[in-house]
């Protein structure tokens, strides 16, 4: 099934090559959840992480879980900060 | 000892200065910058005073780390009463002038009075100079930069001066020193122009020496380490602190149209990459990036205008680089006055830093002004014939002009949102606490962040606290008070350094006291520089308390508290203000009053 990532700030740099500026479609295994796209993709497991689907923001521990649909709508921003 | 353990004072009205030590049983107990310059405000006004009459003191403050070899050490802190919000007001500015102060030999530099006719200050080290301003008095920020360097044939001064806005008493005036660095926020720049000071131009050859220096030059290796190593300080360095705003609209916490809406359809078209993007005619917005005095960060942008654009099209002035959007302009000229034309954007920032306005308070205070045309309060006849609707660039361009200059319709701009909209008869349209307009987010997708803006000493203000890892993680208000307070005091101790709070996510207090340590001769300990912090914020308050503010004052607008976020991750949610605020005054040691307990008062040696 496919998907589209959007990311933010310079977190464009672990899509994959065929991405436009900060945005990707990408094939994933049916039942993914954001954590494992995440992972597949390269983002370092440490990180802090904005993580929206389909405009609902989704917390650390829900990632895990949420079964990924086709269609969906992956947001992936770097930890919100003060400028 | 890093600090100068020199005070320079100067009494404006006899026209006399003089020099004299820097009190160190205070500098233990409140370091310097923000902390020190708070202590010397409380010891040395009555905090109900009005902010413009003479009896107001204006402090120009340094930290111990500032002018050392600590990475973004060029900071200095403008402290007074402000008159945006008649609260304490302290604003932090980068550039190099807070370095050069110090080099001069000053900690501090404290003004009193008011000078009989409009003057300037000269500081070359031991030699200091009040003149008449002359011709400066009406020039702009930039023009006065570059006739002071010429004037005084040294192009190494280092100025920090006010504009025309300064000078007629916009309520948000700002001090701008190396001409695109700001003291930005609650009217400093106001204070300086009811003194009759035009600006202070300082030069110093002496340095600074720090304790321990082998000590000193070990610990700044290792942070300047963490600095290179950390990816949210690389982001800043390549996007600049703009990269937020993507983030923001996609969380659904980016105030457009006056905080009508969370999310700003244009946000693409003002965006890092929008500023990055080469045009079919070749013109890109960016050029490059700029750092502070020391700072291996250099988050700062200088940018141009297309020389096409219809705002410079006839005015070659304009047609250079200067600095650039970033987060907080981005959303002021931008999502919150419905504006997406980047260029518009660029040449309003360029219009705040020439007359010295603070772009936080005017665009918010632009937004209001458009909400009551749109609802039809205010009517052309009011706005000297400009369309001020959402969304027009030229409605923006003029009236930050207008209001540089104070003229037409930019005087009622001057007041600020609260003045203006209370005057016009709807004080709710005001989008702010304690008289200062919000910054760029919205609390009601960032709780955390509403608690801290009702709370904040300043009026509303993003940059006293730091709650942004759990306003991510839940939309309620749970366990937003404890972190608030805490981020409150840790940010409160930062600005008693001398260092950029930009470095935060990177360093944390512990790196900073390391730093402070060595520079200082020990005893610092995280611990002690923490409660320094805790003491700081306390003091604030108890000054905000004596000037008459109230747990009243504590508070957020209704349209925050009882309109629901219309989209965006927070849609439907209000913020919880007041599940957050009593656990707020709790953890603080306060009674529900908001007033410190005796017993909090006695721990801080308060
Ligand atoms: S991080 Fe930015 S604001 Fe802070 S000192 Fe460096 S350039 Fe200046």
């Amino acid at each position: 099934m496919k998907i589209t990532v959007k990311t933010g700030g310079l977190l464009y740099e672990y899509l994959p090559p065929d991405r436009t500026a900060n945005r990707a479609t990408l094939d994933i295994a049916e039942g993914a959840t954001p954590h494992q796209v995440m992972q597949d993709l390269g983002f370092p497991a440490d990180g802090s992480y904005l993580v929206i689907v389909n405009g609902e923001l989704i917390a650390p521990e829900k990632r895990p879980e949420l079964r990924l649909a086709d269609g969906d709508q992956l947001s992936i921003n770097p930890p919100l900060k003060g400028g | 000892m890093a600090w100068q353990k020199q005070v320079l004072r100067v009494d404006l009205t006899n026209g006399t200065s003089h020099k004299e030590p820097l009190n160190m049983e205070w500098a233990e107990q409140y370091l310097g910058e923000r902390g020190l310059a708070t202590k010397y405000l409380w010891e040395m006004m009555d905090a109900r005073t009005d902010p413009m009459s003479p009896d107001n003191v204006l402090i120009f403050a340094t930290g111990p780390l500032t002018g050392t070899m600590a990475s973004t050490s060029g900071r200095y802190a403008v402290v007074t009463k402000g008159p945006l919000t008649g609260a304490i007001a302290c604003s932090n500015s980068g550039g190099k002038f807070g370095a050069e102060l110090k080099y001069a030999g000053y900690d501090m530099l404290i003004l009193e009075g008011r000078a009989p006719e409009p003057s300037y200050l000269y500081i070359n080290d031991d030699d200091v100079q009040i003149l008449p301003a002359g011709d400066l008095w009406g020039a702009t920020v930039w023009h006065t930069e570059e006739t002071l360097k010429k004037m005084h044939q040294d192009p190494q001064i280092k100025v920090a001066s006010i504009g025309i806005a300064g000078e007629r008493g916009v309520r948000y005036a700002c001090v701008v020193n190396d001409l695109h660095r700001a003291a930005g926020r609650s009217g400093v720049g106001a204070v300086m122009g009811s003194k009759n000071l035009k600006a202070v131009a300082a030069r110093g050859t002496k340095g600074v020496r720090v304790a321990d220096p082998k000590g000193f030059m070990q610990v700044v290796k290792e942070t300047h380490k963490l600095l290179a190593e950390n990816s949210g300080v690389r982001e800043m360095t390549e996007l600049g602190t703009n990269a937020m705003i993507d983030a923001m609209q996609d969380f659904g916490g980016l105030p457009t149209r006056n905080f009508q809406e969370v999310q700003f359809e244009g946000t693409e078209k003002i965006n890092p990459a929008a500023m990055m993007e080469k045009r079919p005619n070749g013109h890109r917005n960016l050029l490059t990036n700029k750092a502070c005095f020391g700072c291996t960060i250099a988050c700062g942008r200088i940018a141009h205008i297309d020389e096409d654009h219809f705002t410079i099209v006839n005015r070659k002035e304009y047609w250079h680089a200067s600095g650039g959007l970033e987060y907080e302009t981005a959303f002021a000229f931008g999502p919150v006055v419905g504006v997406d034309d980047i260029d518009a954007l660029t040449f309003a920032g360029f219009l705040m830093n020439e007359h010295g306005m603070d772009p936080i308070s005017f665009g918010v205070t632009l937004a209001a002004a458009m909400e009551l045309y749109e609802m039809g309060v205010i009517t052309k006849q009011d706005t000297d014939g400009i369309e001020l609707k959402f969304g027009n660039p030229e409605a923006l361009t003029v009236m930050a002009e207008k209001t540089g200059k104070y003229e037409g319709f930019g005087q009622l701009l001057g007041l600020g949102s609260k003045r203006l909209c209370e005057k016009y008869g709807h004080p709710e349209l005001f989008m702010g606490v304690k008289g200062q307009e919000f910054a760029g987010y919205d609390s009601r997708a960032l709780q955390g962040m509403g608690l801290g803006y009702a709370t904040s000493n300043r009026g509303a203000c993003h940059l006293k606290h730091d709650t942004f890892a759990e306003d991510m993680e839940d939309q309620t208000g749970k366990g937003k008070a404890l972190p608030c307070k805490e981020s409150q005091d840790a940010t409160a101790a930062l600005d008693s350094t001398g260092i950029c709070l930009f470095t935060a996510g990177a360093w944390g207090s512990d790196n900073l006291a390391r730093q402070v340590d060595a520079a200082c001769g020990g005893g610092w300990t995280t611990e002690r520089f923490l409660e320094m912090g805790e003491r700081v914020w306390t003091l604030e308050r108890l000054y905000n308390l004596k000037a008459g503010f109230t747990a009243k004052d504590d508070n957020l607008p209704e349209r925050l508290l009882k309109t629901p976020a219309p989209s965006g991750t927070a849609k439907g949610k209000v913020n919880e203000l007041d599940k957050m605020l009593p656990e707020y005054y709790t953890v603080r040691g306060w009674n529900q009053e908001g007033e410190p307990t005796e017993q909090t008062l006695h721990r801080l040696g308060l």
